[in-house]
């Protein structure tokens, strides 16, 4: 069943064609069969009716001698005769009563199966005198018949095999053979092999092919190579194209970096002149108040003139106290002495008591400890008192350096008391500066203030123009994807050409 | 003065002697075959054995008793009467075989002494084809006399001469209206039934039953029943003896008693013999005078011969054959020294002799020699003729 699925499974040409044209061929038959079959048969028949007809009548009219001469033995010869034909069953002559005249055959009960004749014989003066009945079988016919189908069957059957080793041969020789070749060049083609050698077609339909397979690959390898060199140039070009927009993008992009530099640098700019209009404007604030902190300041000088006046005398009287204080500390320091020699007697005493708290024993811990606290005690206050001393040196030092300084004071003050009135002097230079420098301050605000609105506009023409750039670096970036894209493209296109082989390779 | 040369004169005469030898030899063998200076050959076929054999031996007996009786007597100009006798059986394949043999090894003169309807028939393309003559058959069929056949003499009265007498005795004397017919299926029995249904025709009557048997059998039940059926008044009967018999036999056994009448071709002596009493009444029309009646000179001749020759019983049969080879013989004298197929039809149908009171004669328009038929009843085992 699976082979015979498979013989209808139409994958080759050869099947295609054969297997319904086979089918065709056997209904064609069948039916051409059939129809001579019929046509036979009815010729057969009539053929029969005629015979049948034919035989009686001659025999009715022959007849008519004997039976005028009531030759029985003749009539029944003549059945004799009619008889030895196998398809004739039975054969009677009758007297005019229709009672048997011949003994040889007679009329079978069946006789309504066969194909019968009668015939009435006549003689001269047109009188019956007697019948005639003919009996043949189609037996003979239906045998005919089926000799007649068989020989069609056998010679169709024949005619089949012989049409069909025919076809498939002709088939093969002329479609299949030639379509294989073509295939085979097709498939080579396929593989991309142009240089595919094909030989001119005959003049038939697979001829004509194999020509336009021939012209289609010539034309094929012209096209390619066009397409190849094309390719090149154009997969070059791209690849420039894609440099170049790189290029551009990065041109783009520093121009962008750029304009964004200068954009921020102008931002920068213009905070700085907002700065700088600020920082003068503080400056004109400053040397506003400068002005007045200088007028204020003059004035001050004056009253630090004053006052160092009082300081003078104050530090003189200063002076004075210092050694007065150097003097006390003198006597600290006299007084620390005593405290020393305290300190001293009471370290011997602690002493002592520790020595008597140790021969105490037990009883004199305590004391010992209190003795030694005592001890302590004394350095420290010792410790103090040298501490004191050092320091009570210290102030000494310090008071002798004060005096020093208080002296040098007091005649710093006296150079100040100068330099105050230089400074007085300055500073009135200051408030002619300060003024000057307001009014600089001033114009420099204001030309500020026109550099910052300046800038603003550079910076706000800047936007543009990194906006701009903005946009041409993203439509460069496009192009740059796009012509990335193209190169791909052309790559693969290279790559699809390099399919093709166009010249052999020796 | 012959200016010829003698080598053209030897020459001359030599064609002419062969000439002459080619002649001589030439009208040698222009001079029939079964003939010679001292001999005629005649070849006889007929049954011999078998169911009908008491017709062909009678056949032979009667004429080989006259045969014999001329060889004696020195034979006719200068030749001897020479029968080479095979037996066919009654049946026709073997009579042509016969036949054919007699012709062709035997190369007889004629054929004579026949005994039988379909076996003459088998061989009449033969006769034909090898113009032969073909004399005295024993048979009455219509075909051997009508149309005439230069080479085919009979001798006996047909068949349709014996039918219109049976029909003609039934309805006039007997008043018969319902006949029968009992016959051999073969063209024996048909050759006498178309002269049954010529005769009945004539009579505006039609044959009421038929019943049919096979040749050399004693098959006759389906055929009697057939006949009895119908329960006609007569039966026409056309046979040989042993299956007549039979049927007699069968129908006096189941009370059917029609009349019975046969043919002269039954076999006379031989029907009787066999029915013993129950053939009593039945009626076989004759071609022959009673062989009983010896106030026939011929008849007389005929039992003087046959007693000279051994012979106790007399009986149609033989009589015929003795008959058949008088007239042979007769042409045989009237043909004259020069004996040849031609001489011999030339004298035949020339033939007109009475002899032992019996006419036979023949012309170019007859070739039958004599017309009578004799109706006879079977009375005390004997066929005695009625009036």
């Amino acid at each position: 069943m699976m082979t015979f699925g498979k013989l209808f499974n139409l994958d080759k040409i050869g099947k295609k064609f054969f297997v319904p044209s086979l089918i065709f061929i056997v209904a064609l038959f069948a039916i051409l069969t059939v129809i001579n079959v019929g046509i036979n048969n009815a010729l057969l028949k009539s053929q029969m009716e005629k015979r049948g007809n034919a035989m009686a009548s001659y025999m009715a009219k022959t007849s008519v001698f004997y039976y005028t001469n009531y030759d029985l033995g003749a009539l029944d010869g003549f059945v004799q005769e009619v008889i030895k034909e196998p398809d004739v069953v039975y054969a009677v002559f009758y007297d005019e009563n229709k009672k048997p005249l011949t003994v040889t055959s007679r009329k079978p009960a069946n006789a309504a199966s066969l194909m019968n004749y009668n015939q009435e014989i006549k003689d001269e003066t047109g009188k019956t005198i007697g019948f005639l009945s003919l009996g043949y079988s189609s037996k003979a016919i239906a045998a005919a018949v089926r000799k007649g189908v068989w020989i069609m069957l056998l010679t169709m059957t024949l005619a089949l095999i012989l049409l069909s080793i025919g076809i498939t041969f002709s088939v093969r020789k002329f479609i299949i053979h030639p379509l294989g070749k073509a295939v085979a060049v097709a498939n080579r083609l396929t593989e991309g092999d142009l240089t595919v050698r094909i030989e001119a077609g005959g003049r038939d339909e697979i001829g004509q092919l194999i020509s336009a397979f021939k012209d289609m690959v010539e034309k094929l390898k012209i096209i390619m190579s066009q397409v190849s060199s094309v390719t090149t140039s154009v997969n070059a070009s791209a690849n420039d194209i894609a440099v170049s927009v790189d290029q551009q993008a990065t041109v783009a992009s520093q121009q962008s970096a750029a304009v964004a530099e200068i954009t921020a640098t102008m931002e920068e700019l213009s905070t700085s002149s907002t700065q700088i209009a600020e920082h003068s404007k503080t400056v004109v604030d400053l040397a506003t108040k400068t002005w007045d902190n200088t007028k204020k300041g003059a004035a001050a000088a004056e009253t630090v003139m004053l006052k160092m006046n009082d300081i003078h005398t104050d530090s003189q009287n200063s002076i004075n106290e210092i050694v007065e204080l150097g003097r006390k500390s003198r006597e600290i320091s006299k007084v620390m002495e005593i405290i020393n020699t305290i300190a001293d007697q009471t370290k011997l005493i602690a002493f002592n008591a520790a020595l008597e708290a140790s021969s105490a024993g037990e009883a004199g811990k305590r004391f010992g400890v209190v003795a030694v606290e005592i001890r302590r005690l004394a350095d420290s206050v010792m410790e103090s008192t040298g501490e004191i001393e050092a320091k009570i040196n210290e102030i000494q030092d310090s008071i002798n350096r004060l005096v020093i300084v208080s002296e040098k004071g007091s005649k710093g003050i006296q150079d100040g008391i100068e330099q105050t009135n230089q400074t007085a002097g300055s500073l009135l230079e200051i408030v002619e500066a300060a003024q000057a420098t307001q009014e600089a301050a001033k114009q420099i605000s204001l030309s500020t203030q026109q550099q910052k609105t300046a800038s603003s506009q550079v910076v706000s023409a800047l936007r543009e123009i990194a906006a701009g750039s903005g946009q041409t670096s993203d439509a460069i970036h496009q192009i740059s994807a796009i012509s990335a894209t193209l190169a791909n493209h052309s790559d693969s296109l290279k790559e699809l050409v390099n399919v093709f082989k166009l010249e052999t390779v020796k | 003065m012959n200016r010829r040369s003698p080598s053209v004169y030897a020459t001359l005469s030599l064609y002419v002697w062969a000439a002459g030898i080619v002649f001589l030899f030439a009208h040698q063998a222009a001079a029939d075959p079964g003939v010679t200076a001292n001999e005629v050959v005649l070849g006889m076929s007929n049954a011999l054995s078998g169911s009908a054999s008491a017709l062909g031996k009678g056949v032979k007996t009667g004429a080989m008793v006259y045969f014999n009786k001329v060889n004696a007597a020195g034979g006719i100009n200068g030749r001897k009467i020479k029968v080479i006798s095979y037996d066919d059986k009654y049946e026709p394949k073997a009579t042509v075989a016969n036949t054919e043999k007699l012709i062709n090894e035997d190369k007889v003169f004629v054929l004579f002494g026949y005994v039988g309807t379909p076996t003459s028939k088998a061989i009449i393309p033969l006769i034909n084809k090898k113009r032969i003559i073909f004399f005295g058959p024993f048979t009455g069929a219509e075909f051997l006399r009508n149309p005439i056949n230069k080479l085919i003499f009979n001798v006996r009265g047909s068949y349709f001469d014996e039918a219109e007498a049976q029909v003609e005795y039934l309805t006039r004397a007997r008043g018969v209206k319902k006949i029968g017919l009992f016959m051999q299926k073969d063209s024996y029995g048909l050759a006498v039934k178309g002269g049954i249904v010529k005769a009945l025709n004539k009579r505006d009557m039609t044959i009421a039953a038929e019943g049919l048997y096979e040749r050399n059998t004693e098959d006759i039940n389906a055929g009697f029943a057939d006949i009895k059926k119908e329960n006609p008044e007569a039966v026409s009967m056309v046979g040989t003896y042993k299956a007549m018999a039979a049927f007699i036999r069968k129908a006096r056994s189941e009370q059917f008693n029609p009349i019975f009448l046969n043919v002269s071709f039954v076999g006379t002596a031989a029907l009787i013999k066999e029915l013993g009493a129950g053939g009593e009444g039945v009626i076989i029309s004759q071609v022959m005078p009673s062989p009983q009646d010896a106030s026939l000179s011929m008849i007389k001749q005929y039992r003087r011969d046959m007693k000279e020759a051994g012979h106790s019983e007399f009986d149609y049969t033989d009589l015929e054959g003795y008959a058949d080879a008088i007239v042979f013989v007769e042409i045989l004298k009237k043909a004259g020294k020069n004996l040849t197929r031609e001489s011999f039809t030339k004298a035949a149908e020339g033939l007109d002799v009475t002899i032992g009171g019996m006419k036979f004669g023949y012309a170019p328009k007859n070739h039958q020699a004599l017309k009578e038929v004799y109706m006879t009843r079977v009375s005390g085992s004997k066929a005695v003729p009625m009036n």
